[in-house]
């Protein structure tokens, strides 16, 4: 149980890494990682409650590392994927064409 | 310069979008800094070498072994030089006990690699943005805040 103790401060990394990527200023940061650190908080609850009634031991971290893992996983792949398929194409990736329109 | 930066009013970057990854890759938010963006720069420094050297602490120094724990490294080395330097010690190289320490300073640790692999993709972007126009003397007060509606003209 100990090591839920730190579920709290990774998932607030995680989530004000992911939030600074994707927003610029620091009121949107803020705000878009507590809404990300919610997320994560109620993905964590629900999967390790599933593993504690499936099988009892070490069922909470396996867990929060489960879900942490997934999460990171998705995004980081989504991130190179995106890159990778703008390089090629021969296109500009989608932040900067973003930036272009506006 | 070409015609097409003159018409849209930006200037093609000057940052070399390899140097922004491997400058990011070896301190986590060096790419930042280096793309112009000092204050991203300064969070992702604190946040993901925190997180590292946390896990390393709690662990005794031990989670990060490429002989003990391949599986994991493969996730942990995108910490930047910190991991290479940790993995070159190895202090788990003869054996390694398994405990609740360890499994949570190994997560930390990866989790802190995954998280600069992708805030080195970010810093490629960054680099590749072409620069603002420069602004003319005298107009900095409020820039901030008008610097959207000028952009969205």
């Amino acid at each position: 149980m100990t090591g839920l103790l730190y579920f709290l401060p990774i998932s607030l990394v995680i989530a004000l890494v992911l939030s600074a990527l994707k927003k610029d200023s620091p009121r949107d940061i803020l705000l878009h990682g507590l809404k990300v650190f919610l997320l994560l908080a109620a993905g964590t609850a629900a999967f390790s409650a599933l593993l504690f009634v499936c099988a009892r031991t070490q069922a909470m971290l396996f867990g929060f590392m489960g879900v942490i893992l997934a999460t990171l996983g998705f995004f980081t792949l989504k991130g190179a994927a995106e890159w990778v398929a703008s390089l090629v194409r021969g296109e500009k990736p989608p932040e900067e064409k973003q930036q272009e329109e506006d | 310069m070409g015609d097409g930066n003159q018409k849209t009013g930006t200037i093609p970057s000057r940052r070399d979008p390899a140097v922004a990854a491997a400058l990011a890759w070896a301190v986590p938010g060096a790419g930042h800094f280096y793309a112009g963006k000092r204050g991203k720069a300064a969070l992702f420094f604190a946040l993901i070498s925190g997180t590292f050297f946390f896990g390393l602490l709690i662990s005794g120094f031990k989670c990060v072994s490429y002989t003990q724990q391949p599986y994991w490294f493969i996730g942990q080395v995108f910490a930047g030089i910190a991991s290479l330097a940790t993995a070159f010690i190895d202090p788990a190289r003869d054996s390694l006990e398994i405990s609740e320490e360890l499994d949570v300073g190994t997560l930390f640790t990866t989790v802190a690699g995954l998280l600069n692999l992708l805030v080195v993709l970010n810093a490629i972007a960054e680099a590749r943005k072409p620069a603002q126009p420069a602004e003319p003397a005298g107009t900095g007060a409020g820039r901030g805040q008008k610097s959207g509606k000028a952009d969205g003209k």
